[in-house]
């Protein structure tokens, strides 16, 4: 009997130690994967205050050019949506942008005017600081991924192409903070180190859907939240620093956990 | 069926035979042990294992919060030990046999940071089976056993519940249910210590089960 036991013994450890692989594990993602992650969002956000800003500075324009330019200004900043005005308030047509303004050139300083997207969803108070520079705000929008907030300054660069739907590159400063549309679990704070350059992409479908700014230089820190751990906050620090980039060459060197990579 | 065809089969054997005290003569009972291993067993996380696993993060829908913590781990590969079965069974009449299984089927995966490959936690599953069983060996010769058995008993599947969000953060979930297990063709091989193995099996042992085993035969018993 001892001798069957043993046997059985080692023959169950044999069968043991026979396991295989039954599913390849999936493939590392880059280590910095998440801070790019961070980054694309808060880029995104940033993008979403600069678009609509741009939107009424071009209406600006517009609405400021003689009436012989007007039909030449409209058709290359506004192909695809016309600027109409009914009193103080500016739609273009056939989209979801209203702009309303407090009847001074958006030119003048302490002129105020405010955007709306989305029947209010995403909405920005812009105000003239300076020479082709504005302060621009935003609280609780949403972009339908995230909702935040932003205190922005946003200063007017000859674009890096003089035709097309560009009329300003801006340089950012300021900061911002969001989180999750659906839910606060997570919570990003973002400032702006070194001045970030904003370009205009995808000029030839303006004021679709997939228009943006994208960032093309400068230096942003990010802290992201998380709320909901445990009850104990956990806080993660990520850097992306786009110094490098020149021109449309973007060289994203992003920082998270310690680790630099390039992007 | 196995019961009408297993027994049909011993009928057929004694055929011809005188009737009488010759074929219901003493049958010895006999004790049956053994151990296997049964690949492809069916466990609680059937769908996922076999079906295709799916990453929480790649069906989740995608928000900011799964995107980032999606990024910040992944996973290792899926290691199985398949189904370690301890059996034991007694043989009552020729074609029958009753017993039970014993079963254990593990599967084993890391979880690993994205930033340095550290393991942060593991996707585990133990899962135990208690089935009892019912062999019909519808071939019986002195070297060789054809047979095929069903079975039915109940089960217990005890696996990490990783949270991926927060990683630190582990849960054991426990699953309990039937155990099944419908064998279609069986043969062993030898006499008091043979080998077997079984195919077409849908259950909790294995689609295919190879293993040894030992027959006892105690001299002062019979039915």
């Amino acid at each position: 009997m001892k001798k069957l036991i043993f046997s059985l013994v080692l023959a169950v450890i044999g069968l043991t130690v026979t396991s295989c692989v039954i599913e390849e594990g999936s493939t590392p993602p880059r280590e910095t994967q998440a801070g790019k992650v961070i980054f694309n969002y808060t880029e995104q956000f940033i993008s979403n205050n600069v678009v609509l800003a741009d939107i009424a500075i071009k209406i600006n324009k517009f609405s400021e050019a003689p009436a012989e330019q007007k039909n030449a200004i409209e058709d290359r900043f506004f192909p695809q949506f016309k600027p109409r005005a009914t009193g103080n308030t500016w739609n273009l047509l056939n989209s979801n942008y209203v702009v309303t303004t407090d009847g001074k050139s958006l030119e003048t300083i302490g002129a105020k005017w405010r955007v709306s997207q989305y029947n209010d969803f995403f909405v920005i108070n812009i105000e003239c600081t300076g020479s082709k520079q504005w302060k621009v705000t935003s609280q609780m929008s949403s972009n339908g991924q995230i909702t935040g907030s932003s205190d922005l300054t946003i200063k007017a660069l000859l674009p890096e192409t003089s035709s097309g739907a560009a009329l300003f590159d801006y340089s950012v400063s300021g900061s911002c903070n969001y989180h999750a549309y659906s839910d606060n679990s997570i919570s990003v704070s973002c400032t702006i180190k070194e001045l970030m350059k904003f370009v205009l992409a995808n000029q030839q479908s303006y004021y679709q859907a997939s228009s943006r700014f994208y960032a093309a230089g400068g230096k942003i820190e990010m802290v992201v939240t998380n709320i909901n751990d445990n009850d104990t906050e956990k806080r993660d620090l990520i850097i992306a620093d786009l110094s490098s980039s020149v021109g449309t060459n973007i060289v994203n060197r992003i920082t998270f956990k310690g680790v630099t990579q390039t992007w | 069926m196995f019961v009408t065809f297993a027994n049909s089969q011993e009928r057929i054997r004694y055929a011809g035979k005188p009737t009488g005290k010759s074929i219901k003569k003493s049958f010895p009972i006999e004790f049956d042990f053994r151990v296997s291993q049964g690949l492809l067993p069916i466990t609680y996380d059937f769908p996922a294992n076999f079906l295709g696993e799916r990453d929480y993060y790649d069906v989740a829908p995608p928000t900011i919060e799964n995107e980032y913590y999606g990024a910040q781990q992944y996973q290792g590969n899926l290691y199985s030990t398949g189904s370690l079965n301890l059996s034991h069974s007694v043989r009552v009449k020729k074609w029958l046999e009753v017993g039970a299984v014993l079963s254990y089927n593990g599967s084993f995966r890391n979880i690993y940071s994205t930033v340095d490959h550290s393991v942060i936690t593991t996707d585990n599953r133990h899962s135990f089976f208690f089935t009892p069983t019912i062999r019909f060996a519808w071939f019986t010769r002195e070297w060789v056993r054809m047979y095929s058995s069903v079975g039915l008993g109940v089960g217990v599947m005890i696996s990490d519940d990783p949270q991926f969000r927060n990683v630190t953060f582990h849960e054991k979930e426990i699953q309990f249910g039937p155990s099944i297990q419908l064998t279609g063709f069986g043969i062993s091989v030898g006499k008091s210590v043979f080998g077997f193995a079984e195919a077409g099996a849908v259950g909790t042992l294995g689609l295919f089960t190879i293993g040894i085993g030992y027959r006892i035969k105690p001299v002062s018993k019979s039915f």
